[in-house]
């Protein structure tokens, strides 16, 4: 009885739980597993992706900043900036602190393209010089239907825009305003824990199911602990919310999803510079510090917390 | 007793209203945040990139009459003083800009000029869009919401507490 009783109840804060995190706003894509492309269209071939992916993991590690490029058929409503504007603000594109994401969309259906800035780019990244980039940089090849060397060409632009803001060169580069193997400060001061945006909270919902019920097993046995609810509601309440980091789990660390973490779930970030378990292991998958270079961009990345308030530029008519 | 206790709530009252009434305020004027990001920021950026537009279209041959009224609309815009007269002068602003920038002579102009033609009106579009999604008017509405409730509608007419105005 008290076994049916519990799985009843652990059925329904599933449901309660499952339904509204996993509801993304209607209309909006989730994002890929690289998170910095996403071809619903089929024009950016894998190398550009590739190269997009490695660009970003470099610029995102020094400086926060985040360029998406994402591509689809049409945008619902025709509404090109508005969608921008949502899409963004749904994947948090740059860091929290400096809002410092691009996003450009291109709809294919609708021959048309936007590009909307982070917050903290608005005076170094106007949308006049988005504008001028779009025309000067993607106009040409996608006019063309070449849309592959389009990207390619605008990312760069954009990339080459955002980083010298920045003084940022490349990960190797010695003309870095910040040299590598120095305490850089972060752009924001959230502390990283293995995989804390990475892991989708499906996993982490099903995790804390498959121990209930074998908690509620051990209580249905008259075990006699009488606290298997509270440790639910516990396990519930600390692993809800999908965009802080989540706490330490009480079962030991060890990533689960996605590839292996340098810490799996470590403690505080530690100063850049460091190789395996490194300081971006949180947001990335992979291993973080400099010791990305030519590994794959499996695993998963996420949004760094950014927002926009709109705005941007696109195909001028 | 009773009248001190009155008294007190009265004044408390107006003290919480007036303290809402002002964040409202602040959120129009500085943003939600209080870091400038603002509509009465991004309103100022459009007045002023719009004169940059109308120095391009001086020494582009532009009508007279389109710069004429770009630089009233501007005035007017410079002159508002409630948030709904903001919004009146931006519209007619905005639209004043884009007469402009549709009465260049494309063909007689150099690519500089061109160039600025196109990323001035993207500012200031752009500039548009960014007010459009502000949270301020769901902000306004709250308050108001808050304030048409009792005892804070009491207290609210006792002391002229005025709604916030909308930006629309």
């Amino acid at each position: 009885m008290i076994k049916h009783r519990l799985a009843a109840i652990v059925f329904i804060m599933f449901a309660i739980v499952i339904l509204p995190i996993t509801a993304f706003a209607v209309d909006l894509p989730k994002p890929s597993e690289a998170f910095y492309v996403l071809d619903s269209s089929g024009v950016i071939s894998a190398d550009t992706e590739k190269y997009i992916v490695e660009k970003n993991d470099g610029l995102y590690e020094a400086t926060g900043a985040q360029i998406v490029v994402v591509a689809i058929d049409f945008v619902p409503n025709g509404d090109l900036e508005k969608y921008c504007y949502n899409l963004f603000n749904e994947w948090d594109i740059g860091s929290k602190d400096k809002k410092n994401g691009v996003l450009l969309l291109l709809s294919i259906g609708d021959d048309d393209y936007w590009c909307v800035q982070g917050q903290g780019l608005e005076k170094s990244l106007t949308s006049g010089t988005i504008g001028n980039i779009l025309a000067d940089h993607l106009e040409p090849d996608f006019a063309k239907q070449d849309y592959d060397s389009g990207v390619r060409k605008v990312f760069d632009e954009l990339y080459d825009t955002v980083a010298s803001y920045y003084g940022y060169y490349g990960d190797n580069s010695s003309s870095n305003k910040y040299p590598q193997g120095e305490n850089i400060p972060y752009p924001d001061d959230t502390i990283y824990w293995g995989g804390s945006r990475g892991i989708p909270t499906i996993f982490i919902i099903i995790f804390i199911v498959v121990i209930f019920i074998i908690i509620s097993n051990i209580a249905a046995r008259g075990s006699g602990n009488g606290c298997s609810g509270c440790l639910f509601g516990w396990l519930l309440g600390s692993s809800f919310n999908n965009h802080r980091r989540p706490p330490r789990p009480p079962f030991g660390g060890g990533g689960f999803g996605g590839p292996p973490f340098g810490g799996g779930f470590g403690g505080p970030r530690p100063p850049r510079g460091g190789g395996f378990g490194g300081p971006r292991g949180g947001s990335h998958g992979g291993f973080g510090g400099s010791g990305r270079s030519g590994g794959s961009f499996g695993g998963s990345r996420g949004g760094g917390g950014g927002s926009t308030r709109g705005g941007g530029a696109g195909r001028r008519k | 007793m009773i009248a001190a206790i009155i008294l007190s709530s009265l004044i408390g009252g107006r003290r919480s209203l007036l303290k809402e009434q002002k964040a409202v305020e602040d959120f129009f004027y500085n943003g939600p945040d209080g870091d400038g990001y603002s509509i009465q920021s991004d309103l100022e950026y459009i007045g002023a990139t719009a004169n940059n537009l109308k120095t391009i279209a001086l020494r582009n041959d532009v009508s007279e009459s389109l710069i004429s009224s770009l630089t009233e609309a501007r005035q007017t815009l410079s002159a508002a003083k409630s948030i709904s007269e903001k919004y009146v002068a931006a519209s007619l602003l905005f639209d004043a800009v884009t007469a402009i920038y549709n009465g260049f002579d494309l063909g007689h102009m150099n690519s500089t000029d061109l160039g600025f033609r196109s990323s001035l009106y993207d500012d200031i579009s752009s500039a548009m869009q960014r007010i459009s999604h502000n949270g301020y008017n769901d902000a306004a509405r709250e308050f108001n919401a808050l304030r048409n409730e009792f005892p804070a509608k009491l207290i609210a007419g006792f002391f002229g507490i005025a709604p916030a105005q909308i930006y629309g």
